[in-house]
C-alpha cells in the first residue's frame, strides 16, 4: 500500500460527498475551459474570416464604419454606392498589388419563404476577383464565360438553399430574366458560402446600377506602408477606408466587455471550486480527527499527514478536472450556440477552440486552486496531537 | 540497566482556572520482558502517565530514559516530530477504541505503520507469523466491519506488533469488549509477553484483567504505588 491508495480509499468513504465535490470542481473546470476556449477561438475565427476576405483595405461610400465592417463580413442592407470611376483614381497607386471592384445588391423576393425575403447578390469583376480568393474550389462548373454573361456562381450553402446545380436556370426576383448557374463552390467556412455571385456588369445592368459599385477591395504590396496609403485614400471625396486591422479592432472592442465578464465568471468558478474543496477536505479531516491522531501515534510525521491530505485534494481536483474536460468536449456545441446567440457579431469558424494546451492549463489551474484550498485542512491535520485525538470523545 | 527508567515524572495542566495535577512525582523502573498493569479509577492519572512513558506527551518535569537513551531530561520539551521518531523506534500501542481504518483490509491495517516508516518488512513471513499467532490468518482480506469485536482488537494488536516494538503500551485494551473477549485478549497479551519477551504496560480499571501482568501498581490522585 502507498499514500496514493490510502488517499483514494479515504475519499471513497463518503462517496456522495466526494461525488458532489467532484461535480462542483468539474463544473468550474468546464466553465473555465469553455470561456478560455472562447477567448482564443473567437479571435482565431475572426482572423480566419478576415484573412479569407483576400484584401487588407476596403473602400466604401462614406457612412457608418460599423456598417461597413458588417458589410464586409456578413453582407449588409442599407447599402451605399460610390461611382465606378473611383477605381481609376486609385488603381495606379504603387502600393496596390491587386484591386477588385464589387457591387452588392439586395433585392426583395416575394416568393422567398412564406412571407418573402431579401436575397443578396454580389457582382464581381471576373478578371480580378478570383485572384483575391485563391482558396476557392469549385464543386461543380467554374467561373463566368463572359464579363457580361447572364450567369451565376453559387456559394456552397446558397446552392443548397436555392436547390440548384451547375447547368440549372435561376430566375432573379423582379426581373423576369433567367440566369444559368455555371458553377457551385466548395464549402469555405466563410460568409462566401451563402453568396450568389454575378458578373459585375451583368448585375449593374440587371438592377440599373450602371457605373456604381459598393466596395473596392485592395491588397497592398507587402513592403507598402498601409497607414500612409490609408491617409492618401482618405483624400478621395465621399469615400471611407476600412482596414482589416480596424475591423478586427472594432469587433474585438465590441466583445471586450463580454470578455471581462467571462473572465470574471471563470475566476468566480475557481473560487467556488477552491472553497468546495476546502470545505470537503476540512470536513473529512475533522471527521477523522481521532484516526489521524492514531496514525501519528503509530509513526506518521506531521509532514506525512500533510502530504496525505494534500494528496486527497489533488485526487479530488484531478477527478473534477477530468469531468470538466469531458463536459467541455461534450457540450462545446451547445456553448457555441449560446455564445452566438448573445454576441453582436460571431465569426463563422469554431468559436470555442479546445486545445491540448488549454486542457493542460486547466488541469494546472484546478490543481493549483485545489492545493491552495487544501492548505488549511492539511495543516489542521498535520498539527493534530495524537494525545488530543485519543482523549477526544468524538 | 532498566529498559524504562522514569524519575520524578510530573504532569500538570490547567483546566479553566484550575491546575490539574494529573501525574505527581512518579518514579518507576521497568526491565526488559517485564509486564506491569497500572490500575486506577477513572481520572486517577493512569492514562496520562502511560502517555508520558509512551512519548505521546511531554512531562512538566522529571526525566525518562528508554533503553539507556535519555528522552526527557527535565530541561527541554520535545517537538511532535521528535516524539514520533522515538515512538517509531520503541513503542507499539493498543487503544481502547481500535481505530482501524474502515476502508482498509485487515492486512492493510496491520501493515499501515510501514507506510510512514518507509521500512519494508523483511519478509511477509513476520506478518503471517503474527496473524497466525493471533488467529487472523483467514481474515486478512476482510474489512474491519466484517470482523467480530475480538478480531478487531486482535487486528489492532497485530498492527502494534508488526514493527517489532520493544515495548507494548495498552490503554484499556478490553474496555469495549465483553468478559469472554477480555479473557481472550488478556491471555494473548500474557503469551506475547512470555513467548516474545515484549515489555508490556497495561492500563486498566479492571482488576481481573490486571492479573495477566507480572506486576501491578495503583494510580490514585496522580501518585503511583506498587
Amino acid at each position: 500500500m502507498n499514500f496514493f491508495t490510502l488517499a483514494y480509499k479515504n475519499l471513497l468513504r463518503r462517496k456522495i460527498r466526494t461525488f458532489f465535490t467532484v461535480i462542483g470542481i468539474g463544473l468550474s473546470a468546464w466553465v473555465f475551459i469553455t470561456l478560455m476556449g472562447f477567448n482564443r477561438g473567437y479571435e482565431e475565427s475572426l482572423n480566419r474570416d478576415i484573412e479569407a476576405m483576400g484584401f487588407q483595405l476596403l473602400l466604401t461610400a462614406k457612412g457608418c464604419p460599423y456598417e461597413a465592417a458588417t458589410l464586409m463580413l456578413k453582407g449588409g442592407t442599407g447599402l451605399r454606392y460610390m461611382p465606378q470611376d473611383t477605381v481609376k483614381k486609385v488603381q495606379n497607386a504603387p502600393e496596390i498589388a491587386q484591386l477588385t471592384q464589387m457591387l452588392m445588391h439586395a433585392e426583395f423576393d416575394p416568393y422567398k419563404g412564406e412571407d418573402g425575403g431579401t436575397t443578396v447578390f454580389l457582382g464581381i469583376d471576373p478578371t480580378t476577383y478570383p485572384a483575391m480568393k485563391p482558396y476557392f474550389r469549385f464543386k461543380q462548373g467554374g467561373w463566368f464565360t463572359q464579363p457580361q454573361a447572364n450567369e451565376i456562381v453559387l456559394g456552397y450553402e446558397a446552392a443548397e438553399l436555392e436547390e440548384r446545380e451547375a447547368g440549372d436556370l435561376m430566375l432573379l426576383p423582379n426581373t423576369e430574366q433567367e440566369f444559368k448557374v455555371v458553377g457551385v463552390l466548395e464549402r469555405t467556412g466563410t460568409q462566401d458560402d451563402g453568396m450568389i455571385f454575378l458578373p459585375l456588369q451583368t448585375l449593374q445592368k440587371t438592377f440599373h446600377k450602371e457605373n456604381l459599385i459598393t466596395m473596392l477591395g485592395i491588397r497592398t504590396h507587402q513592403e507598402a506602408d498601409t497607414a500612409v496609403f490609408e491617409e492618401q485614400l482618405y483624400q478621395l471625396p465621399d469615400v471611407q477606408v476600412v482596414s482589416m486591422a480596424q475591423v478586427k479592432n472594432t469587433i474585438i472592442s465590441l466583445v471586450a466587455s463580454a470578455k471581462v465578464i467571462v473572465l470574471s465568471i471563470a475566476a468566480i468558478a475557481f473560487l467556488i471550486a477552491m472553497f468546495g474543496v476546502l470545505n470537503t477536505v476540512l470536513m473529512s479531516v475533522l471527521e477523522r480527527y481521532q484516526e489521524i491522531g492514531i496514525l501519528k501515534a503509530i509513526g506518521a510525521l506531521p509532514k506525512q499527514i500533510f502530504y496525505l491530505v494534500w494528496l486527497e485534494t489533488i485526487l479530488l481536483c484531478l477527478w473534477g478536472s477530468l469531468v470538466g474536460i469531458i463536459m467541455a468536449f461534450a457540450f462545446s456545441g451547445v456553448a457555441e450556440q449560446l455564445v452566438r446567440y448573445f454576441l453582436p457579431f460571431a465569426p463563422v469558424g469554431n468559436l470555442i477552440a479546445l486545445s491540448p494546451g488549454l486542457i493542460l492549463q486547466t488541469l494546472g489551474f484546478i490543481i493549483l486552486t485545489g492545493l491552495t484550498g487544501g492548505i488549511l485542512p492539511a495543516l489542521r491535520a498535520a498539527f493534530i496531537r495524537p494525545l488530543d485525538a485519543i482523549r477526544s470523545e468524538n | 540497566m532498566s529498559l524504562i527508567q522514569a524519575n520524578h515524572l510530573t504532569k500538570h495542566f490547567t483546566r479553566g482556572q484550575e491546575i490539574v495535577r494529573a501525574v505527581e512525582d512518579v518514579s518507576l523502573s521497568i526491565e526488559k520482558g517485564d509486564s506491569l498493569a497500572i490500575l486506577g479509577a477513572s481520572g486517577s492519572g493512569k492514562t496520562t502517565l502511560i502517555n508520558l512513558i509512551g512519548c505521546l506527551d511531554n512531562p512538566t518535569s522529571g526525566t525518562l530514559t528508554i533503553n539507556g537513551q535519555s528522552v526527557f531530561d527535565g530541561t527541554h520539551t520535545l517537538a511532535e516530530t521528535a516524539l514520533t521518531k522515538i515512538r517509531r523506534a520503541h513503542f507499539g500501542y493498543i487503544f481502547q477504541k481500535f481505530f482501524l481504518i474502515p476502508t482498509l483490509t485487515v492486512q492493510e491495517n496491520i501493515l499501515l505503520p510501514f507506510l510512514f516508516t518507509h521500512a519494508v518488512p523483511e519478509t511477509m513471513q513476520h506478518l503471517h507469523d503474527i496473524t497466525r499467532w493471533l488467529g487472523l490468518e483467514k481474515r486478512l482480506n476482510h474489512l474491519p466491519a466484517q470482523l467480530s469485536g475480538g478480531e478487531v482488537q486482535r487486528t489492532a494488536i497485530a498492527r502494534a506488533l508488526i514493527t517489532r516494538p520493544s515495548i507494548l503500551i495498552a490503554d484499556e485494551p478490553t474496555g469495549n469488549l465483553d468478559s469472554r473477549r477480555t479473557e481472550e485478549i488478556g491471555t494473548l497479551l500474557a503469551r506475547l509477553n512470555k513467548e516474545q519477551q515484549i515489555t508490556m504496560i497495561l492500563v486498566t480499571h479492571n482488576p481481573a484483567f490486571a492479573q495477566f501482568a507480572n506486576r501491578t501498581a495503583e494510580m490514585k490522585d496522580g501518585k503511583l504505588t506498587f
